[in-house]
């Protein structure tokens, strides 16, 4: 009896040091109860956990404690760290970053050595490659809210030490994500089964690729909030590894071969991704098993970043579908792969890695300044405050712009080195003769340079809980995109979709960095609001 | 099989709910219904509807982006504008905030879901299951909807059934009526001179919605279009009468019977702009009554819509609509001046509206270097000094007689004059329609008033005699059985006359045989769209364009040598590299009458022996050749050519698409 009263003391205390970090001097015992909120309190956790009836007299507790304190830090310095820890704190930061675009740079190196990937080949017919093109978008434009929500929700509770409430979370959302798909794909193929925009067989082809890839995208979501980044690469690699063995070795069509490796790599990622979270769980300390707030209230305060999920891969493929739905030739189907245009984009994109990980480095690194510079200051300094803010952020946009710029230069230098010829002779050189390529190449590298640039943005805005801002800015960035690219297209060909891109990429990162300023100028109200 | 059910059965379910989504739901979504009845709100959003996608069709074709996702994003910002932009209530914050709400409920488990299907059920359908219940409880309704449904689907199987057996489309017409359908996909307008295209973009439409071949859409749209007439006298003849028995009589007249009665009968079964133009006359007309009579905008803007649609379409059918209009507001003017004026001037500005709306496809034109489509202007023109007067037959005789009821009707009938409107409009309207029907020609000589003005009966007579019935039968009005008598009478004549004249299927002359559009089909099936090329006549470059490629047996013979290995054009020097190429062999030329035709079908039979030749001679130098299809008629011979490896790739990666 004795030790449980101990444990929970101390326990308060720990809770009660988690509140002082988030806010130095709370003003009254309400702003506790809205901090202890604010990290996923709510009554029934309190009273299993404390014994209490409910959060307001946790939070009146945790105030009394407070005031039997006898002293607290007025000053809150930037935590001293050496320069050997601060070095692996940045490169891990830079790996977590650059890893998560990590597969997709290995698609593309396995596209121009091997001839395919997981999930293309080059010699396949014009019509499936539109099949698996459309399964491809399909995939990520189904997922990418509940990858939003669960990386968002997920890491919530796994930053907190919550891996049971984080399991339970993420496994709602898996179960939504793959029963969404599920209706998504049913729906379709209805749908198709009257209009018969593909025939049959075609659609069969879409449908499975979409599954399949649907199910990867989530597991590796999931691998990604319990920081196993280099897992899903390791499946991506392998994956790619049972098509080289079915199609090389064992003569397989490419199709079953790339099916099969599919269905392997999203199986084992569900198991994976269920083995991970048991193990983190055994981290977790035992007994702590709070209930998960209202499906509601979580689908609410996760909606933004949902629908930026979904509308953020949107705006990275809708210049896709624009272009290949242009119809300067005869069009079998309304929507025709076109191999330039899509190589165009996949060699851009490898510039994101780098500003990728550096935005996620840079951006961690001024919220941290950005939260002791508020925790520290005073009422009146308001001004000079802000100041401060946004020199720190301008600083750090210079630093992604030309962190961007950098990259986007290496890897145009990359390509045209790989077009004069030179590099390994297992590339396929003749893929990167393509003009049209190479023009959407230029105009995609620069755009996706800007999108870094946006997406940093989009990173600090998150950080202080205001994803409605974001979710403007990419809608009407969509829009941009969507129009600008279905003109040029219509207009002059099919190319031109990515001037829609660059548009859509421009006006994104012009938004967002108002945005950012915005928010900063009331940095006070929205630092307090995001804790 | 062309003919089979399943075939049809594809096609038309596509071509059906195209045109429910597009022509029916759709504009549900974007009008409000403020109208008499539902049939009135259907046909009034037809009308509105049809005039959105022309005038939309035209300024896509222009900006170059009419395709499916075109036309689909002008009918989202139109919706939403509707239902979020326009209402001031914020509707939009309404919308989502319930849509939230809902959401939120439904995962915390609040919200049941068998009691939510149930309610969503009820709502949808507890309206129509009262509204049908209330059909069958009065026993003449019954016999009416019947007499309806039935008279509707005899006259839709007697038009449709050539599209449905035979492949080759109907009448010379159909060919430049399917190429301009295919030009309005390929954003082209007026490419063979300036003509309305509204009907052309219309079938466009519907065809990007259904995903079907052209040709499909052109060989049901035609029937369609003369169900949708008779529809349309139904529902004008029922409405002004508020009787569904006089509709059905009129009906049944144009619908099954005209082809006993009217000229022109087989272009029923053809696919023309002037049969779709003819479809919005009277519905426009009606409404332009009901403002004349109630003076609600609404009718107005449906009537304008319908007028301006018209105008699109076919002019004759707007000089139709022109002349019924010129009728309402004189009949305005005489039966009750004052407060008929605001109307007259509205109508009348709606009318120059409409007149500049017509006008301006045709400036376009002008402005981008067309000239006018020759046969057109020149069938304007012309005239025959040996025109007679019409020889009247039986029908006439009963409509003249309706005339004469519908006289003693409005002068010797209780109540007052100008309450009379509706009567005196459609006596005029008869009459002058009359007239122009039997000595037009006569008087001015002119081909266009003695074969396309005369058409303006062909639509008033049903009418007419519709209310020659009903008047006729107003003697028994006070009658209990009133009712009763009007059911059974209309049964007694619908089955009565289709026993008499036992009227058949429409078969229209063709200008080639069915296997040949049944081979094309066959190819389409099973070749991809970008890889294949017809070598035929001239009938085969309107039917595969789009699709493949086409080249005429002249043409083909005069540009490749059979004894080269590859196919090199003479003139260009380039490969053909079009992967399969059909090639049609005549074994007997197909002929038609037409004298405009002879010249061709010389230089076709010139050629049949010399592409023997050159088929033969390719035989022996090639082993890539052999029979794709045969029959009594045709050979059809394919010229299989490999691609390379390097070819698919640059297909796929290069910068050939």
């Amino acid at each position: 009896m004795e030790a449980d009263e101990l444990k929970k003391k101390s326990n308060l205390e720990s809770l009660l040091d988690e509140i002082l970090a988030k806010s130095i001097k709370p003003q009254d015992m309400y702003e506790i109860a809205a901090l202890l909120e604010s990290i996923g309190w709510n009554d029934k956790r309190a009273s299993q956990t404390f014994g209490v009836q409910d959060i307001f007299e946790l939070a009146e507790v945790l105030w009394n404690m407070m005031k039997g304190r006898a002293s607290f830090e007025s000053y809150v310095g930037e935590e001293k760290v050496g320069i050997a820890t601060s070095f692996m704190i940045i490169v891990k930061s830079f790996l977590r970053g650059m890893i998560f675009a990590l597969p997709m740079g290995i698609s593309v190196i396995a596209m121009l050595t091997l001839r395919f990937s997981l999930w293309s080949y080059e010699n396949l017919s014009t019509e499936l490659a539109t099949c698996i093109a459309i399964g491809t978008i399909l995939s990520f434009m189904s997922i990418g809210g509940f990858t939003q929500a669960i990386a968002r929700r997920g890491f919530f509770y796994i930053n907190q030490g919550y891996y049971n409430m984080a399991k339970r979370v993420t496994y709602y959302f898996l179960k939504l994500g793959y029963l969404f798909c599920a209706i998504i794909a049913l729906a379709f193929f209805v749908f198709n089964l009257f209009f018969e925009i593909f025939p049959t067989n075609l659609m069969i082809v879409i449908l499975v690729f979409y599954m399949f890839l649907s199910s990867i995208w989530l597991a590796v979501t999931v691998m990604y909030i319990l920081k196993r980044e280099f897992t899903f690469t390791a499946l991506i690699t392998a994956g790619i590894g049972i098509v080289f063995i079915f199609f090389k070795i064992f003569n397989f069509n490419i199709l079953v071969s790339q099916v099969i490796a599919l269905l392997f790599i999203s199986i084992l990622g569900l198991f994976l991704v269920i083995y991970f979270f048991n193990q983190a769980e055994k981290r977790m300390e035992k007994g702590i098993s709070p209930e998960l707030p209202r499906n509601s209230i979580m689908l609410y305060s996760l909606m933004p970043f949902f629908i930026y999920g979904f509308l953020y891969f949107t705006f990275l493929f809708a210049d896709r579908v624009i272009s290949w739905s242009t119809n300067d030739v005869f069009m079998p189907y309304l929507i025709w792969f076109r191999g330039g245009y899509e190589l165009g984009l996949d060699f851009a994109l490898l510039m994101m890695i780098i500003p990728l990980g550096i935005s996620e480095v840079i951006v961690s690194r001024l919220m941290v300044r950005l939260e002791n510079a508020q925790k520290n200051s005073l009422s009146h300094d308001i001004e000079t405050l802000n100041k401060k803010y946004l020199n720190l952020y301008s600083r750090s946009l210079i630093t992604v712009s030309i962190v961007s710029a950098i990259s986007g230069i290496l890897i145009f230098l990359a390509l045209i080195l790989l077009r004069n010829g030179y590099g390994p002779s297992i590339i396929n050189k003749a893929l990167l003769s393509n003009n049209v390529m190479f023009f959407v190449f230029i105009f995609a590298l620069i755009s996706y340079a800007v999108l870094s640039v946006a997406l940093t943005n989009v990173i600090v805005l998150f950080s202080l809980s205001v994803p409605d801002l974001v979710t403007k800015a990419i809608l009407r960035s969509l829009i941009i995109n969507v129009i600008v690219g279905f003109l040029l297209t219509r207009w002059i060909g099919y190319q031109y979709a990515v001037f829609g891109l660059l548009a859509g990429s421009i006006f994104f990162m012009i938004y967002s960095t108002i945005c950012v300023i915005k928010v900063l100028r009331n940095l006070d109200y929205y630092i307090y609001a995001a804790l | 099989m062309y003919a089979s059910f399943y075939n049809h059965f594809v096609n038309l379910s596509h071509y059906i709910i195209a045109f429910f989504v597009i022509f029916i739901l759709y504009p549900r979504f974007i009008f409000k219904n403020k109208y008499d009845s539902q049939l009135e709100f259907i046909i009034s959003n037809f009308i509105r509807v049809v005039f959105i996608y022309i005038v939309a069709g035209y300024i896509l074709v222009l900006l170059k982006i009419f395709e499916f996702i075109g036309i689909a994003i002008v009918m989202f910002v139109i919706w939403f504008y509707v239902k979020f932009v326009r209402p001031s209530d914020n509707n939009i914050i309404k919308i989502i905030s319930a849509v939230n709400v809902f959401l939120y409920d439904y995962v915390d488990g609040i919200i049941n879901r068998r009691h939510l299907f149930k309610k969503f059920i009820k709502r949808n359908f507890g309206k129509l299951k009262i509204t049908v219940k209330g059909w069958f409880k009065n026993k003449n309704t019954v016999v009416n909807v019947f007499l309806l449904i039935s008279v509707m689907g005899y006259s839709i199987y007697i038009r449709i059934y050539d599209a449905i057996v035979h492949a080759a489309p109907a009448m010379s017409d159909a060919y430049v009526t399917l190429a301009w359908m295919k030009y309005i996909n390929k954003r082209i307008l007026f490419h063979d001179g300036i003509y309305p295209q509204g009907f052309h973009i219309t079938m466009a439409t519907l065809q990007k919605f259904s995903f079907i071949d052209p040709l499909y859409v052109l060989r049901y749209t035609g029937p369609l279009n003369g169900l949708l007439i008779a529809f349309g006298i139904y529902f004008v003849t029922s409405r002004l009468t508020k009787k569904t028995a006089p509709g059905i009589i009129a009906a049944l007249i144009y619908g099954v019977l005209g082809g006993s009665f009217f000229g022109d009968w087989v272009r029923q079964a053809a696919t023309n702009s002037q049969e779709f133009g003819f479809v919005f006359v009277l519905p426009t007309l009606y409404f332009f009554y009901k403002y004349m009579d109630e003076n609600k905008k609404n009718y107005l803007i449906t009537a304008f819509c319908g007028a301006a649609v018209c105008g699109l379409v076919h002019t004759i059918s707007l000089f139709f609509v022109v002349f019924g209009v010129g009728i309402i507001i004189l009949v305005g003017l005489i039966l009750k001046f004052k407060a008929s004026l605001k109307p007259i001037i509205r109508i009348m500005l709606a009318g120059i509206i409409t007149a500049i709306i017509s006008v301006i496809p045709a400036g376009i034109g002008l402005m981008t270097g067309n000239a006018f489509h020759g046969s057109s202007s020149d069938f304007i023109s012309s005239s025959d000094k040996n025109i007679q007067l019409t020889n009247l037959n039986i029908l006439d005789y009963a409509a003249v007689g309706s005339i004469a009821l519908m006289f003693i009707y409005i002068f010797l009938s209780k109540g007052k004059f100008k309450t009379k409107l509706f009567q005196v409009f459609v006596f005029l309207f008869s009459s002058i329609a009359f007239i122009v029907y039997y000595m037009g020609g006569y008087l001015t000589k002119s081909l266009i008033v003695n074969d396309r003005l005369a058409d303006l009966w062909y639509l008033t007579a049903p009418v007419t005699i519709g209310f020659g019935f009903f008047i006729f039968l107003r003697i028994l009005y006070k009658l209990k059985i009133y009712d009763i008598i009007l059911s059974i009478l209309t049964l007694t004549i619908v089955v009565a006359s289709i026993n008499y004249y036992r009227p058949e299927p429409i078969l229209p002359y063709k200008m080639e045989r069915d296997s040949n559009v049944e081979q094309y089909f066959r190819i389409t099936s099973q070749y991809r769209a970008t890889e294949w090329m017809m070598v035929s006549q001239d009938e085969g470059y309107a039917v595969v364009m789009g699709t493949g490629y086409h080249m005429l047996v002249h043409n083909f013979l005069n540009a490749y040598d059979p004894t080269k290995f590859y196919l090199i054009d003479k003139a260009t020097k380039q490969i053909l590299k079009t992967q399969d190429i059909f090639i049609y062999y005549e074994k007997s030329i197909f002929t038609t009458g037409f004298d405009t035709m002879k010249k061709i079908y010389e230089t076709r039979l010139l050629d049949q022996p010399l592409l023997a030749q050159w088929i033969k001679s390719y035989g022996e130098k090639h082993k890539n050749l052999s029979i794709f299809y045969e029959d009594r008629d045709i050979i059809i011979y394919k010229i299989h050519q490999a691609t390379s490896k390097s070819d698919r790739f640059l297909k796929i990666w290069g910068e050939e698409t």
